[in-house]
């Protein structure tokens, strides 16, 4: 017996070695992948020699936590367009962090008086981070394969509108030639789907590669993607503190840190767990579980900026019982944000009571102000609003009844994409209980809810839209050129719309949308509800100097520096 | 061996095959979603929609969307990602290393740890290791890979520091996803062998082997566990499907860029190839698998031979 036990002992050893012998066979092929260690220690400038920092020379590098994975970071094809590309393509002009249009790769434009030609005068001597000469042929070679059909870019017909041709006047001067004037055309045009790279070099290396690898103009270039894994970049050494003269931005020249790294993490436990050790740097993202973690380390700097995104309750406006303005309003009065707010979203969300959010462009105080002043939380105002509208208690079961008998009993639909979507349900159901309205809460499948409610199948239901531009107006609520969701159509809305969606001045352009605004106010086809404050977070005991855009809702790695 | 019995064998894959294509191809179009929903976003007209969905040949009737596929993948063309418009084959390429990597090292972990924990707990049969390692294997069986996963990372990775907490890298990044995708897996070998070691040790021959005067050593791993280890074989290769399996929520846990967070992302985007082509890739495997699970059972057991 003795001996048997000790025999099992030894074997049970053996085998240990043998995993981890076959540990390293697994994981053997792996090391290579790393990028040997290249001397960052050294000056900026100079190259140091490699022999200084051969040993453990742990590579200075920024590590940025995102949890989606881009399926291309060909920006004119990407159906998403983040932080991944926005650092690699420079646009021609910006979107600065106070919300005003300020010069780019262009140092100024001009739009024509009927607002269908913007001129654009490139600066002297621009070059993408190969060092590769950017002049007006690259601009137009650009826009014209974003505009071109077979490019299939999904967010060429938002972005660019009605963009007929593209002029080079010299080699410093390009222009764009619009059909009709295209309203948001400048905010658009600070977008990186509209940022310029090398025609050149796009066709060296070819589409497939060019979608994987790009390298452009902006302040960093990407050197290496693993699908699923990481993306690396190292920064543009040509870069010029003028490409984006964000007055916020300090640094002259390239940016400080040399290299970048995007890891892709989906799980936000491991996300969470990794930033806490220190091997991420910065979170792009942080799931609301884990904010107060987050808040309450002292490591962590969390910089809130709002989402300009409106979460609201829209309704079918064509379909009884809300095909009553009376009724929508009424409803407008019945919620009240502060509980939706404190306890649907935990407190991390702004009251939004008109149809636009303060980080959309074009956003008016003056119609939030009147939308507030126009829909006060008053339930007894509601309840008379409602009977002058027909809806009473007429049998004493504290749920109001038409005239016909029938009860105010309705479906409100949410979808399963948000995660929030069902506690905030849940108030609302419970306030309009108070006014006499029974809600039943339906849960949808997100993918095949916009399709459903597209249809008309729906009475009520509870979503989001969002956009940097009031030009989400737009496509939200046009008759004919929007989606279909709350079916509320006006010929003196649709014509505001219009106007505001082929205005480019912006004081001009002002004017309508707040002529929209009031129509959307008035009518009320929807109770808007709130807007997230979304946070970024980063080490400060590793990084600084890390600057948040709330516009463009992105960071600036320009002035960042490890520690 | 007769090698006729081999072909038959190899033609007999390609029945299951076919049907599993069918099968991915058809589940995936029937469920609602669109892919050109997702491409163009939410505020895409239903023209622009309509022509995308014409672009993407997603308006053909579904058995010519099949037939297509099929074509193109008797020619070895995977298709072309709806979403990332890159060849499927190039999404594919890297992951399907690292899913081999982390399944293969969870598999040779598994049988390790497995035989040999079976062996002890066979040959000190109700003894206290014994208990221990079967109320080990029940816990590490019932164990969802999700929570199991989170939990080794919290301990190695969080709290000792000892071992990456997720990512690709060297082969210590390696060792929390399989052990992960091992654990259970260990258990079920663990509580296989001891089962086939138990009753194997109760036979004549054992006895016999025993009276002969033999060394316990040699009766166990000579005469006890060759015998033991016959039906094991089959699982061997029948757990290879159960690996896959769990390698999805495993690579997303670990951040490990292996297929099945490419499937997950695949799945939600509705983009069609990419899953049709990692399902038929996993669904091979399987059948491949079920194959050579058939084959070393013959090989190792003359009597099936003889009947096959």
């Amino acid at each position: 017996m003795k001996k048997r036990g000790f025999i099992s002992f030894v074997l049970v050893f053996v085998l240990l070695a043998a995993v981890v012998a076959a540990g390293c066979i697994g994981g053997g092929t792996q090391t290579s992948t790393q990028s040997p260690a290249s001397s960052t220690s050294g000056s900026a400038t100079t190259q140091s020699s490699p022999t200084s920092s051969q040993a453990p020379a742990k590579e200075k590098m920024l590590v940025i936590g995102y949890t989606r994975d881009p399926d291309t970071l060909d920006v004119q094809k990407s159906t998403w367009i983040d932080l991944t590309t926005s650092i690699v393509f420079a646009p021609l002009v910006n979107l600065a962090s106070n919300g005003s249009i300020i010069p780019g790769l262009a140092e100024s434009y001009e739009v024509s008086s009927d607002g269908k030609v913007i001129t654009f005068h490139l600066r002297k001597g621009i070059k993408d981070a190969l060092g590769n000469p950017i002049t007006a042929e690259d601009v137009k070679f650009d826009f014209e394969r974003y505009m071109a059909p077979e490019t299939k870019s999904p967010s060429a017909p938002l972005y660019l509108g009605h963009l007929k041709e593209v002029k080079v006047l010299d080699d410093y001067t390009v222009q764009l030639i619009y059909k009709e004037p295209y309203g948001p055309a400048l905010t658009f045009a600070t977008m990186q789907s509209m940022g310029i790279f090398s025609k050149k070099y796009f066709e060296s290396v070819g589409e497939v590669e060019f979608g994987q690898h790009p390298v452009a103009t902006g302040p960093y270039y990407v050197t290496k993607w693993v699908r699923g894994a990481y993306i690396d970049y190292e920064r543009n050494p040509y870069y010029k503190r003028e490409y984006n003269p964000d007055p916020v931005l300090t640094n002259p020249g390239p940016p400080y840190i040399e290299k970048v790294r995007f890891r892709i993490i989906k799980e936000p436990f491991t996300m969470i767990s990794e930033f806490e050790k220190g091997n991420v740097h910065v979170l792009l993202d942080i799931p609301t579980e884990y904010y107060k973690q987050l808040k309450n380390n002292p490591h962590v700097t969390m910089v809130p900026f709002l989402e300009y995104i409106l979460h609201y309750i829209g309704f079918n406006c064509k379909k009884y019982p809300f095909n009553d303005t009376r009724v929508r309003q009424a409803i407008n009065m019945a919620i009240d944000r502060k509980p939706i707010i404190e306890y649907g979203v935990d407190g991390l969300a702004v009251p939004i009571h008109g149809p636009l959010v303060p980080t959309m462009m074009g956003y008016s105080q003056k119609m939030e102000d009147y939308a507030k002043q126009k829909y006060p939380y008053d339930p007894e105002k509601a309840k008379e609003l409602l009977a002058e509208a027909g809806w009473k208690d007429r049998d004493g079961d504290g749920i109001l009844e038409d005239s016909q008998g029938r009860k105010f009993e309705v479906e409100m639909w949410i979808s399963t994409g948000e995660p929030e979507a069902q506690k905030v349900a849940q108030i609302i159901q419970d306030q309009l209980k108070q006014v006499g309205i029974k809600v039943n809460i339906r849960i949808v499948e997100e993918s095949s809810f916009t399709d459903l409610v597209s249809q008309g199948k729906h009475q009520m239901y509870l979503l989001r839209y969002g956009l940097m531009d009031a030009q989400i107006l737009f496509y939200m609520f046009h008759s004919t050129k929007g989606v279909k969701r709350m079916f509320f159509y006006r010929s003196d809305l649709d014509e505001a719309l219009e106007k505001m969606g082929t205005t480019v001045d912006p004081t001009e352009r002002e004017k309508y949308i707040e002529e929209a605004e009031k129509i959307l106010i008035d009518g009320a086809p929807m109770v808007p509800l709130y807007a997230r404050k979304a946070f970024i977070a980063y080490r400060n005991d590793i990084v600084e100097g890390i600057k948040v855009n709330p516009y463009t809702q992105s960071i600036y790695l320009d002035d960042a520096k490890l520690k | 061996m007769k090698k006729g019995f081999i072909i038959r064998k190899f033609l007999s894959l390609l029945i299951p095959i076919f049907i599993v294509s069918i099968f991915s191809f058809s589940l995936l179009h029937l469920i609602p979603g669109d892919p050109a929903r997702y491409i163009l976003g939410d505020f895409a007209t239903p023209q622009q929609l309509a022509q995308l969905r014409h672009q993407l040949g997603l308006d053909k009737p579904l058995y010519v969307q099949y037939i297509d596929w099929m074509v193109k993948l008797i020619h070895g063309d995977l298709g072309t990602s709806l979403v990332a418009n890159v060849p499927v084959s190039e999404l594919i390429k890297g992951r399907l290393s690292f899913t081999l990597k982390l399944t293969g090292t969870a598999w040779i972990l598994a049988w390790i740890f497995g035989v040999s924990f079976g062996i002890i707990s066979a040959t000190k049969k109700h003894s206290v290791v014994d208990y221990g390692i079967t109320t080990l294997a029940v816990f590490f069986m019932s164990m969802p890979y999700f929570w199991l996963g989170l939990m080794l990372m919290l301990i190695f990775g969080v709290k000792l520091g000892i071992l990456p907490i997720s990512g690709p890298g060297g082969w210590k990044n390696l060792i929390l996803p399989a052990f992960t995708l091992g654990l259970p897996q260990i258990a079920v070998i663990a509580r296989l062998t001891r089962a086939n070691m138990l009753d194997v040790l109760e036979k004549d021959y054992i006895t016999t082997a025993k009276a002969k005067g033999l060394p316990d050593t040699l009766v166990i791993y000579k005469h006890a566990l060759r015998n033991a280890m016959i039906p094991l074989v089959t699982y061997m290769f029948l757990q290879i499907p159960w690996l896959f399996g769990g390698a999805v929520v495993t690579e997303t846990v670990f951040a490990w860029p292996g297929m099945g967070s490419l499937l997950i992302t695949a799945i939600f985007q509705r983009d069609y190839p990419v899953v049709q082509a990692i399902v038929l890739i996993i669904g091979t495997l399987t059948v491949i698998a079920n194959f050579l699970a058939d084959i070393t059972y013959t090989i190792i057991d003359p009597r099936i031979r003889a009947m096959g």
